[in-house]
């Protein structure tokens, strides 16, 4: 589990602005029913690449 | 109806004792003082309290004087800050947790019992715990504030607090070696990486430490910052601001009961100022380029 996660983060490290980085970090943890996890990761998704547009 | 009985361990604290007293008072109909060697005005300032002399800083040892089913732990050097109403005819069923604002930093702690039980500072249960929103103020700033007993632990605390930052690292990573899950190796895992990236310039190696961490807890503001702390050191200034802008928002998604610790700057102040600090160099920057 620790190693499918951490995949994640590295590559989020390398691209910290791009959106299917945190897309794939929230699917992990729906996977996992982490929903607080989950939910944290798509307000942060909502608030990165909503009001910036990126 | 007052059904909570206070106990507490002193050792010459008579510039903390008198706020500890007044802060508890209302709630407790006893207070149990186990005076280990006051040699100051301690005792004489615990007036209406019963003296218990003891020679082992154990507060299992008071339990047996309390005379209600339900006590509070606190230390000589601590006060109720908030949510104190939450002692009022209290009837504890499980243990519970309280938090404990130590300097910048929150931490939880078990604190109250019911009689036939024991503080366990060793392995505190927090599974079987409840959470009671009650905050206690501590004048004693210690960062080994730690939630169990450990030689190296300690002295790898101990040392970073000396500024000893190799020993500490060597300690750490020892005591790493042996305990690698839980709060309290992740805790000191993150504080490894503040140590790369804040007085060895490795960020790399504080990169893959925070990693580690964050594969923990991921709404941790403090890990965040440590990671826009060392792109910040890397000159990545835009890698700093979007890591910088997950400790805001990942940190506000926190709950308020989980038994990590706070650094309260790392969720608002620290970030803000190192996101406009790295716009600044952006935008200065382009206009050297421009120019």
């Amino acid at each position: 589990m620790k190693k499918e996660i951490v995949q994640h983060l590295l590559s989020l490290i390398e691209n910290p602005n791009i959106k299917k980085q945190y897309n794939d970090i929230k699917k992990y943890y729906e996977q996992k029913d982490m929903k607080e996890e989950a939910e944290a990761f798509k307000e942060l998704i909502e608030k990165k690449f909503t009001t910036k547009g990126v | 109806m007052k059904n909570l009985t206070v106990i507490m361990i002193v050792d010459n604290n008579e510039k903390t004792i008198s706020s500890c007293l007044q802060s508890i008072r209302p709630y407790a109909s006893q207070i149990i003082i186990g005076n280990l060697n006051s040699k100051d005005k301690t005792i004489e300032m615990c007036h209406g309290c019963e003296i218990i002399e003891i020679s082992s800083n154990n507060p299992n040892d008071l339990l047996q004087y309390s005379k209600n089913d339900n006590v509070l732990l606190m230390q000589p050097w601590e006060f109720i800050a908030s949510g104190a109403d939450n002692l009022k005819d209290i009837n504890v069923v499980h243990s519970s947790y309280i938090q404990i604002l130590s300097g910048r930093t929150i931490t939880k702690e078990v604190r109250i019992i019911k009689k036939n039980g024991s503080f366990n500072i060793r392995l505190q249960n927090f599974k079987k715990s409840v959470f009671l929103d009650i905050i206690a103020y501590s004048n004693n700033s210690n960062i080994s504030n730690a939630t169990f007993e450990d030689s190296t632990y300690y002295k790898a605390y101990s040392l970073i607090k000396e500024k000893k930052y190799d020993e500490f690292l060597k300690h750490a990573d020892q005591y790493l070696f042996v305990n690698n899950s839980g709060v309290a190796a992740t805790m000191l895992t993150y504080h490894t990486a503040l140590v790369k990236v804040h007085h060895h310039n490795k960020s790399k190696e504080a990169i893959e430490r925070i990693i580690s961490c964050l594969s923990v807890n991921p709404l941790m503001a403090e890990f965040w910052c440590v990671l826009g702390d060392a792109f910040y050191l890397r000159k990545e200034y835009a890698k700093a601001i979007s890591f910088y802008e997950n400790a805001i928002i990942l940190g506000s998604k926190r709950k308020k009961s989980d038994i990590w610790p706070v650094e309260l700057d790392k969720y608002k102040d620290h970030p803000n100022k190192m996101i406009e600090s790295s716009k600044v160099i952006i935008r200065d920057s382009k206009t050297y380029h421009r120019q």
